[in-house]
């Protein structure tokens, strides 16, 4: 438990499992089961199903679907391309928040290779966000395209794309690699996770901007929490600027976006190896 | 690890001190710790205290003790699973563990696909795979199937293919965990010669067990476990004893319970009960003597663990509710839990004229020396009148352990010596002398 002082001699040496790693020693390793983790939950996800790897943009195209015919059609938004607009959007929520989704139960679903193999237990969590993140930029193969026939503004910001991408990967990671490791002591985390994903939605800039709320907003403040208070939202208006609106992103959103990322993996990091430690023992 | 002098092959274990906390009311939500402040009560338990071990390449290990000794826990931390709270593990070489044995089966995947991620799992390079995988299909025996995916195998075939993979590892330890009943006997002793190749090349084994008779097939070391305290350590033939000593010691629970002292007093028969239904009585018969109670005694008073060759007593405790004038026939039966008889015999069998019951009466069978080695036996008894007309059978009535005295397996203790004879012209003849009744030790 992490609040426990160990009174012991461990070493640095010991690593995550208290065991040194003697030059001679041949472990399970790191790297190619993270290729066979990752490569074994992106095709798990949509095994056994007709569309395969479409689910990944059938799911966000219903929701534009939906989404259109009340904001475009009965609310009247004036973002042009609106159905695009959302599923540019879609695209960095669906890499962040679906990914410390399935991150967080990573760990308890492969409680048999937790309890049983001494490996780098980071590198569960890892692979399912990656997993995930690799369907979700199928939802760019689309987009871009997409995006380029219908500009807004400029093509050449395009380019910024993969690095926001990155960004928004790295934030995932570290989210969710300290969600993997406390859902193994508190089992509830990936429901309030599932409770909380559609308020967040809600409130994340993908379904309207902040220059085109219409309401009765004239507090400033509320705009800025919703703006910066939201750790994806930067990164979500990045996205829209580069590829949505052709326009180069703003500094802020990228400053914030980055530094959320680094201190995300950091905490990820820490926390992560102050819990996988007595990991195979909860499980 | 810095520094080390261990060979690879070897491990060392310093101080290892390694504790559980069993909850007595567990959160597990974050909810309910918010709410409650805490994670629950939990008391703490010992797994391994204090142990220091050094395991030499080469080595076969059996580590033994009663459930909850900390075997497992040993294994875990050798495997590197968990860490211990106090004190050092050290392990030189690779590792492969049994315990992983189908760790990462994908009931979804095809075999092809989770050997390759099993053996991933092993730490095998994909090379490693490629280069070994026939050879892995031929020893599942799979052959036709490899290609389905793994929910459509049976049990046998899933655990014959994780073993196939993990037999493919070649690490300088084995890590061993009660896994030699997989799939049937054929395939269980392909597993055991596996693991005699492994040892025989040099490989270091550590088997935990509760079996005395696989780790005396296995071992060459065994340690013996107690509440995470090691109390023997040294040669299977010398700390096996020990083991079952301290099995005997134990007060587990009675395996003849059916007919223990839990048995209403007075209610058993009542006055012109129906026969056979023997009300609060487990067994059949008309009732007219019932066996209150069968127990075996030994060296040390009432008990169902037995060394061989101990001086083993049956007691039938008999009972009327009216007097009996006719004569009786106490039996009993010893068998195997398959059936198989060990030995029947009853009071009119041996000529012996018991006469009638008033009240209560107790009847005994002794045995001089329990020729049995090692296994569990289950005894029935019963009462009949002289002309076979039952009173009371009771089937099974109560079981037994019988742990051995000396090396060698079996059901049976055979008095016995060795003569290697001498080396001639004509070779070494070696003779086996089995004493027809010689008295156990």
């Amino acid at each position: 438990m992490m609040e426990e002082p160990l009174a012991t001699t461990i070493t640095e040496a010991q690593d995550d499992t208290g065991r040194g790693e003697g030059a001679m020693r041949r472990g399970t390793q790191a790297w190619p089961l993270f290729r066979n983790l990752t490569v074994r939950a992106t095709r798990q996800r949509y095994k056994g199903s007709v569309l395969g790897l479409m689910w990944t943009l059938v799911t966000p195209l219903i929701m534009v679907g939906a989404y259109w015919v009340v904001f475009k059609f009965l609310f009247g938004t004036p973002i042009p391309n609106y159905a695009l607009f959302m599923f540019v959007g879609m695209t960095a929520w669906a890499v962040f928040f679906s990914g410390i989704q399935v991150a967080s139960s990573s760990i308890t679903q492969n409680a048999t290779l937790v309890t049983k193999v001494r490996f780098p237990r980071e590198i569960v969590p890892f692979s399912t966000i990656t997993a995930n993140t690799l369907t979700a930029i199928a939802m760019l193969v689309i987009a871009v395209p997409l995006c380029l026939i219908f500009p807004q503004g400029s093509w050449v910001p395009i380019v910024m794309v993969p690095l926001i991408i990155v960004l928004i990967f790295g934030m995932t990671l570290g989210l969710g690699l300290l969600l993997a490791g406390l859902n193994v002591y508190f089992r509830d985390i990936e429901h309030i996770l599932a409770a909380i994903a559609l308020p967040w939605f809600f409130l994340t800039p993908i379904f309207w901007t902040f220059s085109t709320v219409q309401g009765t907003v004239s507090q400033e403040w509320v705009l800025g929490a919703l703006h910066w208070g939201n750790p994806i939202a930067p990164g979500t208006i990045a996205l829209q600027d580069a590829l949505f609106w052709g326009r180069w992103p703003t500094a802020g959103d990228l400053i914030y976006t980055a530094v959320a990322a680094v201190v995300l993996i950091g905490v990820g990091l820490w926390g992560f190896r102050r819990l996988k430690r007595e990991m195979a023992v909860e499980l | 690890m810095s520094g080390t002098d261990l060979q690879p092959g070897a491990i060392r274990m310093r101080g290892v001190t390694r504790t559980f906390r069993v909850y007595h009311d567990r959160n597990r939500t974050l909810k309910e710790v918010l709410v409650r402040g805490k994670r629950g009560e939990y008391t703490e338990r010992y797994a391994l205290r204090d142990v220091d071990l050094d395991i030499k390449p080469g080595d076969r290990l059996g580590v033994v003790g009663r459930n909850g000794s900390g075997k497992s826990t040993m294994l875990k931390l050798i495997a590197g699973i968990m860490p211990p709270q106090q004190g050092d593990v050290e392990v030189r070489g690779s590792v492969a563990s049994m315990l992983e044995l189908g760790a990462g089966f994908h009931p979804d995947f095809t075999g092809r696909e989770n050997v390759y991620m099993n053996g991933t799992i092993h730490g095998l390079s994909t090379q490693e795979i490629d280069d070994r995988f026939d050879s892995i299909v031929a020893f599942a025996e799979i052959p036709e199937y490899i290609d389905m995916p793994v929910r459509t195998y049976s049990s046998g075939m899933q655990l014959r293919l994780a073993f196939a993979v993990a037999a493919h590892v070649t690490p300088d330890i084995l890590l061993l965990d009660e896994v030699l009943a997989v799939g049937d006997e054929r395939f269980q002793a392909k597993c055991m010669d596996h693991i005699q190749s492994f040892a025989d090349a040099g490989g270091t084994i550590v088997f935990v067990s509760h079996d005395a008779v696989s780790v005396m097939k296995v071992c060459n070391r065994a340690i013996l476990l107690d509440d995470g305290l090691m109390l023997a350590d040294g040669d299977p033939a010398d700390v096996m004893p020990a083991y079952h000593r301290l099995l005997a010691a134990r007060d587990l629970p009675p395996v003849d319970a059916a007919l223990d002292e839990d048995m209403p007093d007075g209610t058993a028969m009542a006055e012109g009960a129906p026969a056979p239904a023997l009300d609060g009585v487990d067994g059949w018969g008309d009732g007219r003597v019932v066996i209150r109670r069968a127990w075996l005694s030994g060296p040390d008073g009432e008990d169902h663990r037995f060394v061989s060759g101990d001086r083993v007593t049956l007691h039938l405790a008999l009972e009327a509710a009216e007097p009996i004038d006719h004569d009786i026939v106490a039996g009993f039966r010893m068998h195997l839990n398959d059936a198989t008889v060990i030995f029947e015999t009853d009071t009119a069998a041996e000529g012996l004229v018991v006469g009638g019951v008033d009240g209560a009466r107790e009847v005994t069978f002794t045995i001089e020396h329990l020729p049995l080695h090692i296994g569990w036996f289950e005894i029935g008894v019963w009462v009949d009148d002289a002309d076979g007309h039952p009173h009371h059978h009771l089937e099974p009535a109560l079981g037994f352990h019988a742990y051995p005295a000396r090396a060698g397996l079996g059901l049976v203790a055979m008095e016995g010596a060795w003569d290697p004879g001498t080396a001639g012209a004509g070779g070494v003849r070696v003779t086996a002398v089995t004493a027809g009744d010689a008295p156990a030790p």
